[in-house]
């Protein structure tokens, strides 16, 4: 893959279903594409590392800052409201232009390729062990006074200490990537594309998708589950 | 509601020609049945007993009386499976419900609904 780290911004629109050549229903999740400009480059002299940066959402002069209203005119852009960049070699980052719209299939890949889309899912705020990692409940009666707490949490004086990472409650909303969804249709005349799945988040939030990280590896997968299924 | 622009998407693929089927309606529904490498037709029969969901996903129940037993199935009108749907007769006039199940529990002479007898053609509609 040439733009491995290439991504694109969206916006979800919902779900639907709709049929394939086998005449079989697909889930799809309705996509919309951004208007996905490059807004600056971004070297390795001047940065100390190479990305683009992807401007969309575009708006009026009154909602953006004096300062932000002066880049994008200077480089002659329409007014976006927001900037995310994106890692990319230095190979890519040559082939586009300020001001260049990157193109969905050049980025992604044809019909039927591997993403990764990124997401804020739908926020669950502060939960506790329970729902945050799956963990069970005590019992509810029989005197417990202990029911959906989380119990012991280490040991005494060796290690002294609470491990890092260990299961506890706390925030739970945090951007979640699925990997290898599958494009199933571009719609290039309604700037849409049909993303086989579900993706996280609540209707209208937004997405960024990249081609599939592990794209080999998942393929070799989907194989031997194909010859298991077979044999 | 559902977003325009999913409306938009679910348009081309709907199919343009398919009768107005109704609740009370007697049906046939050819369905396309795909075993290895052979197809076939087989044709399902039967009283439209509801009619559920919106755009790709709108469906119709159907119920017949197979050697004394009671089946149903809900098709998928939009999918390409379904070869057809014809109209064999239609009892809207005389119906008041939008879904008839009270009907599962009918038998015999009660099993049925009074046709009306209308000039509704019965349209064919073949898979896009």
């Amino acid at each position: 893959m040439q733009n491995s780290t290439l991504g694109l911004i969206a916006k979800k629109v919902g779900m639907t279903q709709v049929f394939d050549q086998d005449g079989n229903a697909v889930p799809v999740t309705v996509v919309q594409l951004l208007e996905n400009v490059v807004t600056k480059k971004l070297t390795k002299e001047k940065n100390g590392y190479t990305a683009l940066q992807i401007g969309y959402e575009e708006t009026k002069e009154s909602k953006l800052s004096k300062a932000q209203v002066g880049n994008l005119k200077k480089a002659e852009l329409p007014l976006l409201r927001r900037l995310k960049e994106f890692r990319v070699s230095e190979e890519v980052l040559g082939a586009y232009e300020v001001g260049k719209e990157l193109d969905v299939v050049q980025v992604l890949g044809e019909e039927g390729s591997s993403i990764d889309v990124t997401g804020r899912p739908i926020g669950k705020g502060t939960s506790g062990r329970i729902k945050r990692w799956n963990q069970s409940r005590r019992t509810m009666t029989h005197g417990t006074k202990h029911h959906r707490q989380i119990g012991s949490c280490g040991a005494g004086t060796t290690p002294g200490r609470v491990f890092k990472g260990l299961h506890m409650p706390g925030r739970e909303d945090n951007d979640v990537t699925i990997s290898h969804l599958q494009v199933f249709k571009y719609l290039p005349e309604k700037k849409v594309v049909l993303i086989k799945g579900a993706i996280p988040g609540f209707d209208g939030a937004i997405l960024s998708i990249k081609p599939s990280k592990k794209k080999g590896e998942w393929n070799k997968t989907a194989l031997l589950i194909g010859k298991r299924k077979a044999a | 509601m559902r977003h325009p622009l999913i409306i938009e998407v679910e348009k081309s693929f709907l199919k343009q020609d398919l009768p107005d089927v109704r609740v009370g309606d007697s049906v046939s529904v050819a369905v396309k049945i795909i075993e290895g490498t052979k197809q076939r037709i087989q044709k399902f029969d039967g009283m439209v007993l509801a009619i559920n969901g919106t755009g790709t996903g709108k469906t119709i129940t159907v119920r017949k009386i197979s050697s004394g037993v009671g089946v149903e199935r809900v098709f998928l009108i939009h999918s390409p499976l379904i070869e057809a749907i014809k109209i064999l007769s239609t009892g809207k006039a005389l119906i008041r419900r939008s879904k008839l199940y009270y009907m599962r529990e009918r038998q015999g002479k009660n099993a049925r609904i009074k046709y009306k007898v209308t000039s509704h053609k019965p349209v064919k509609s073949s898979a896009s």
